[in-house]
């Protein structure tokens, strides 16, 4: 047993005096220290400085091309509404974007003169639609029937592929006078909710009588521009609106009116 | 103690000096000892200490925890730079070592004792024909206290095998001082 304690006592002493031996300087690990956090410093620290410089850098390029961008689009937006640009450009959608702006923030006295306004423009732009597609309609028709015509008289390999091409491009012709359809019954249908939204304001009666009478005239060359084009209104929905127009304008424009009507029923 | 490390890695790599620090202070001293009975030489062991800490900075974006703890990772950093050095150099002889006054007089604490000085002597003579791995395993569990199962991590071996190295590094060791 004292042998033992005398061995562990040994043990312990020659480990301390080893440990002691292999101790390492305390001003070398001072200086060892320094170098170390040093070096954190000037690459890791730094680095995320670096890092937080490219994010600002990022920032700010981000900021100008934002900018940049608004810039571009509201001169794009004000061009678009200003130009009054036609169905199909590239600025069109801007446009009517514009014009929804336009009449959320407009005052409710100016609402009415720009309902008129924006249905004028649909008109026009319906107008100018069926000018510009009026020949492509023919020409559909005549494919078609070159396309019949051609499949009656011929059935060699030559002819059908052919036939299938003509007729590929037939179906592409169709598609498009359709989309020009959807089109245009979608600008007649925002055209008359504008004339609506026009005839339920002087319904409120909370414009100025001449004004009124200004609206009711530009309401009624609107309607009439209306039907000159081909419209699909039903019967119906075409009275109950000139009936609504004759209840609230028919007072300030009566002569004219009947003057309309007598014409209209002559058309229909 | 994993865990420890492993979180002080994260924040060293971020750049935090705090958790350089204390690293440092962890891993110095076990590191210096390691170094110093590898190479048998006080500025080999200082040059190296230096090196590898340096070294931790440069490969600390590297280190990945899903693979292993830090501990570990920084361990074999050392073990490298050891085989590095050997790599590039003779390996000084540790008999050719000589003393300096000032190291005497850090171990001997002002006193002289030429018979401790003489059972130094041994002991680094033991140490220079100890096998590399018992001489990590003297490094790590002697003279920096570390549990069997750290050092199973560092050195990448089993405990049991651990202890039969260890136990066999005492015996020598034992034989030296029991020779009075």
């Amino acid at each position: 047993m004292i042998n033992f304690l005398k061995r562990k006592i040994k043990e312990y002493l020659w480990r301390k005096m080893m440990k002691r031996y292999f101790k390492p300087n305390e001003d070398f690990l001072n200086s060892c220290r320094n170098a170390f956090i040093n070096k954190i410093c000037r690459e890791i620290s730094s680095a995320g400085e670096s890092r937080f410089y490219l994010f600002v850098m990022w920032l700010k390029f981000s900021l100008a091309i934002f900018l940049g961008l608004a810039f571009l689009g509201s001169g794009a937006a004000v061009y678009a509404d200003k130009a009054n640009v036609d169905c199909g450009h590239p600025l069109y959608n801007l446009k009517r974007a514009v014009e929804a702006v336009r009449i959320e923030l407009a005052v409710s006295e100016q609402l009415p003169v720009l309902h008129t306004q924006l249905a004028q423009r649909r008109l026009d732009e319906i107008k100018k639609i069926e000018l510009e597609t009026a020949l492509t309609a023919e020409e559909v028709t005549t494919k078609i029937e070159d396309i019949l015509d051609t499949a009656t008289t011929t059935e060699s390999t030559t002819t059908t592929t052919k036939k299938i091409t003509t007729q590929k491009k037939t179906e592409e012709k169709i598609e498009e006078e359709k989309n020009r359809q959807e089109l245009m019954a979608n600008l007649r249908n925002q055209m008359r909710q504008e004339v609506s939204s026009v005839i339920e304001q002087i319904e409120k009666k909370q414009i100025g009588i001449d004004s009124i009478k200004e609206l009711c005239q530009s309401v009624s060359q609107i309607m009439k521009g209306d039907e000159e084009t081909d419209g699909d209104e039903t019967e119906e929905s075409h009275t109950q609106r000139w009936s609504r127009f004759q209840r609230n304008c028919g007072e300030f424009m009566q002569v004219e009116l009947k003057n309309n009507q007598n014409i209209n029923n002559g058309q229909r | 103690m994993t865990d420890r490390f492993n979180k002080l890695a994260r924040r060293l790599r971020k750049g935090d000096r705090r958790a350089g620090e204390e690293i440092f202070n962890n891993f110095s001293r076990q590191i210096f000892r390691f170094f110093m009975v590898r190479t048998g030489s006080r500025e080999t062991a200082e040059d190296l200490t230096q090196e590898v800490f340096l070294k931790l900075i440069d490969k600390i974006k590297t280190f990945n925890e899903s693979l292993g703890s830090f501990s570990g990772w920084f361990w074999q950093i050392a073990k490298n730079s050891v085989k590095d050095y050997y790599r590039k150099k003779k390996a000084v002889a540790l008999s050719d070592m000589l003393m300096k006054n000032k190291e005497n007089s850090d171990f001997l604490e002002g006193k002289n004792d030429p018979k401790a000085a003489l059972k130094i002597e041994e002991i680094k003579d033991l140490i220079k024909d100890l096998k590399e791995e018992e001489q990590e395993v003297f490094s790590l569990r002697y003279l920096s206290d570390m549990s069997y199962r750290q050092i199973a991590k560092i050195m990448r071996k089993s405990e049991t095998s651990l202890r039969v190295l260890a136990h066999r590094v005492n015996k020598r060791i034992r034989k030296v001082f029991n020779n009075d």
